[in-house]
């Protein structure tokens, strides 16, 4: 098995699939297409790029009990990069750990056992994760739904990510009026107006120093439409991007208002729930038993600050968690994966699946 | 010959002279050399950009003992700006005040008195001021020219005799930091929060007077970065501060501003002008000052200018030189005006001036 995952994952390695390379994106999805001939396949297509969801069913169907998500677009690497090569029992190339080398096992596994179950499993195959997100989330606007997702994200190394911070991005804009710069006393800068907007704001929400659970605002951008330097800028734009704590979720934005002087405006983005699930939901459950019974070793859960498809999920009442094999160096000049932990996810992820359909008798006790 | 002004003042302001507009400028120097035809005349070009030195010498040159330096380009305006209208005394219109009615004075005084005057007399003729005049005046004095005395009629002073500008530094501040993933701040440092405070440690030291103030001013005119993504801690940022000087802060106001620098942010220069200064005890200045009591029974004001203005370039070359212009208001807005009257007094002045020197 080793083998054909190590061979399917460097020929996906090999094509330098940069997120919204759509001749790129279709060539990966024909290499996929020749993998899985036996199964049917659904087209998305979002900003002209496309996406795939293979399924089990003879049926079409958008309800799934269980959807395997891996993405098969990367953030930009050198040449070689794209040349895979083993050393020392690892892969290394751009995307071996973020996440081509899970989307082969994935590709496999699917191949090998889909038909054999019973109840309704997709692969979801997206190529923009990296950028955008909207190749999974064009799919969950069409209606896809699952009971569970498996994200094959990177940075879980064999734990469950079960959180992660909202997002929202808020745009807050302060007016001045115009004058010559000699004259300063004929106008207002817009410029030093947000400054002082967003002295408060600073003070309740500093920069951490160390990692931290609570929200956190950093200023991203900062920018006037004045271009003329002996001008008192009259407009001034600020960018903020909030990592809000779930207990913040629906108060952070009223809380930044509140921290701000009333003639200046606010504006925000929602980008992300917060998400969450149980650590004790069946699946999970699940799968920590299949961890055990094939690596004897116990499955953590984990919290991650940066959000990924998975909160996709959140958003329209799904449950997903990111779970990967063991590598480093995602988005680095070094990536790698470990040869062994992608035989391990594959077993793993058959032995999850394969106690859903012993389960599925007694489908109640999942629910 | 206070009707003759307004009429060539209005001739000017229907020209949109926008210093961008290289065919009205041109256009706006053809009527003035039609005003002025017989006297002899130098032309300068400077990447496209015409100016002229007339002179009252039978042969071209350019040292002059008296010099009017007169700006014929305006700010960009609507259209209706370069209509103009006579109204309460005033006479609204684009360069009204700025300062085309002081050039039209200037044009028509030359012309009736030129050949009277035993001694050098010049009128610069420049249309890229509101633009900083590298290519008008500096060109000019970088080709020769030169005066003993220089007289602009730059909008501002209101019949007063302004003898002191403001200098100008722009600098640039460029603030360094680590980028990182926006959901772990603490991986990064974040460059715009730095200049962030440092700025405001500027606005502390410099914060802007309510009213006119004798006293350096710092305008922070534009704060970027070159981050584009808001899911990422920038790693750069700047700002541009325009900064108005005194001339006794010469070499203190770049020294405190240095000082309230942490070690990861630089400052660049980009821009300097000197601050002007001619004395009160200048002859001429003096001369003017007689001239102005003659005419008005009263004793003009010395006056200060917020601003810089062409003169600066008479300044770097030693070259005393003053603003003197008549009374208006809205320079560079939708209500700019002249008053009338006052250029009755203004032409009456300065012709008392020039013929009170021998």
């Amino acid at each position: 098995m080793k083998n054909q995952i190590v061979s399917l994952a460097k020929e996906l390695i090999s094509i330098p699939s940069v997120s919204n390379d759509i001749p790129k994106a279709v060539e990966i999805f024909e290499v996929i297409k020749k993998q899985l001939p036996e199964y049917p396949y659904t087209s998305f297509v979002s900003r002209g790029l496309p996406s795939i969801l293979y399924s089990n069913q003879t049926k079409k169907t958008k309800n799934f009990k269980i959807i395997f998500n891996a993405h098969m677009d990367v953030v930009p690497g050198t040449k070689e990069q794209y040349q895979p090569y083993i050393k020392d029992g690892r892969l290394y190339g751009r995307g071996a750990l973020d996440t081509k080398a899970a989307g082969a096992v994935m590709i496999l596994l699917f191949k090998e056992i889909a038909h054999k179950l019973s109840y309704p499993l997709a692969l979801q195959l997206p190529a923009d994760e990296e950028t955008h997100g909207t190749g999974t989330g064009c799919q969950l606007e069409q209606g896809i739904r699952t009971e569970f997702a498996i994200m094959a994200e990177c940075n879980s190394n064999f734990q469950v990510t079960n959180q992660s911070k909202g997002r929202k991005v808020v745009i807050i804009k302060t007016k001045g009026n115009v004058a010559h710069a000699a004259y300063p006393w004929h106008g207002q800068n817009a410029i030093e107006k947000m400054y002082r907007a967003l002295q408060p704001l600073m003070e309740v929400y500093p920069i951490p120093t160390v990692e931290t659970y609570e929200t956190t605002v950093s200023i991203t951008k900062i920018e006037t439409e004045n271009n003329a330097l002996n001008r008192i800028p009259y407009d001034c734009t600020a960018y903020l991007d909030i990592r809000f704590a779930q207990k913040d979720e629906d108060i952070i934005v009223e809380k930044i208002r509140s921290l701000l002087p009333d003639d200046v405006s606010l504006e925000s983005e929602h980008k992300h729930y917060y998400h969450h699930i149980d650590a004790n939901n069946n699946y999970i459950s699940l799968l920590r038993r299949a961890t055990t019974s094939i690596i004897g070793k116990e499955l953590p859960v984990r919290f991650t600050h940066a959000t990924s498809d998975a909160t996709l999920y959140s958003q329209v009442g799904c449950k997903a968690i990111e779970f990967g094999p063991i590598g480093e160096g995602a988005h680095n000049t070094n990536e790698w994966v470990d040869i062994q932990s992608l035989e391990d996810y594959y077993y793993i992820l058959k032995n999850f699946l394969l106690q859903i359909e012993a389960n599925a008798v007694t489908s109640a006790y999942l629910v | 010959m206070n009707h003759k002004i307004i009429e060539l003042t209005k001739k000017f302001i229907a020209i949109p002279s926008d210093s961008n507009n290289r065919s009205a400028c041109l256009h706006i120097l053809e009527e003035a050399k039609k005003e002025l035809e017989g006297f002899s005349f130098t032309s300068f070009v400077k990447d496209d950009i015409p100016s002229l030195l007339y002179t009252n010498t039978s042969n071209p040159t350019k040292s002059c003992k008296i010099l009017f330096n007169v700006h014929l380009d305006v700010v960009p305006g609507s259209k209706k700006q370069f209509i103009p209208l006579e109204k309460d005394g005033k006479l609204y219109g684009s360069g009204a005040y700025d300062m085309k009615a002081a050039g039209a004075t200037m044009i028509l005084l030359f012309k009736e008195i030129a050949h009277k005057i035993p001694y050098t007399l010049g009128l610069q003729l420049v249309t890229d001021e509101e633009v900083i005049g590298y290519k008008g005046v500096n060109h000019q004095i970088s080709e020769g020219v030169s005066a003993e005395f220089v007289i602009s009629g730059e909008c501002g002073s209101n019949l007063r005799i302004v003898n002191q500008l403001r200098g100008l530094y722009v600098v640039k501040l460029l603030a360094s930091g680590v980028a990182a993933h926006a959901a772990y701040p603490w991986l990064g440092s974040n460059a715009l929060l730095k200049l962030h405070k440092t700025i405001g440690e500027i606005m502390n030291q410099y914060p802007v007077p309510q009213a006119p103030s004798w006293q350096p001013t710092i305008n922070i005119a534009k704060i970027e970065t070159s981050n584009i993504t808001h899911n990422k801690v920038p790693h750069d940022a700047s700002a541009y501060l325009d900064i108005r000087y005194i001339q006794e802060d010469t070499d203190i106001v770049l020294k405190k501003i240095q000082s309230l620098l942490p070690d990861e942010i630089t400052m660049e220069i980009i821009k300097t002008m000197p601050a002007h200064h001619t004395k009160k005890t200048n002859p001429f200045l003096q001369r003017l000052v007689h001239a102005s009591r003659e005419i008005t029974h009263k004793d003009p004001q010395i006056a200060q200018s917020y601003a810089g203005s062409d003169i600066i370039f008479f300044s770097m070359k030693n070259i005393d030189s003053i603003e003197f212009g008549p009374v208006g208001d809205g320079q560079h807005s939708d209500e700019e005006w002249v008053d009338i009257q006052s250029l009755e007094d203004y032409y009456r002045i300065l012709k008392h001036f020039l013929l009170s020197i021998k």
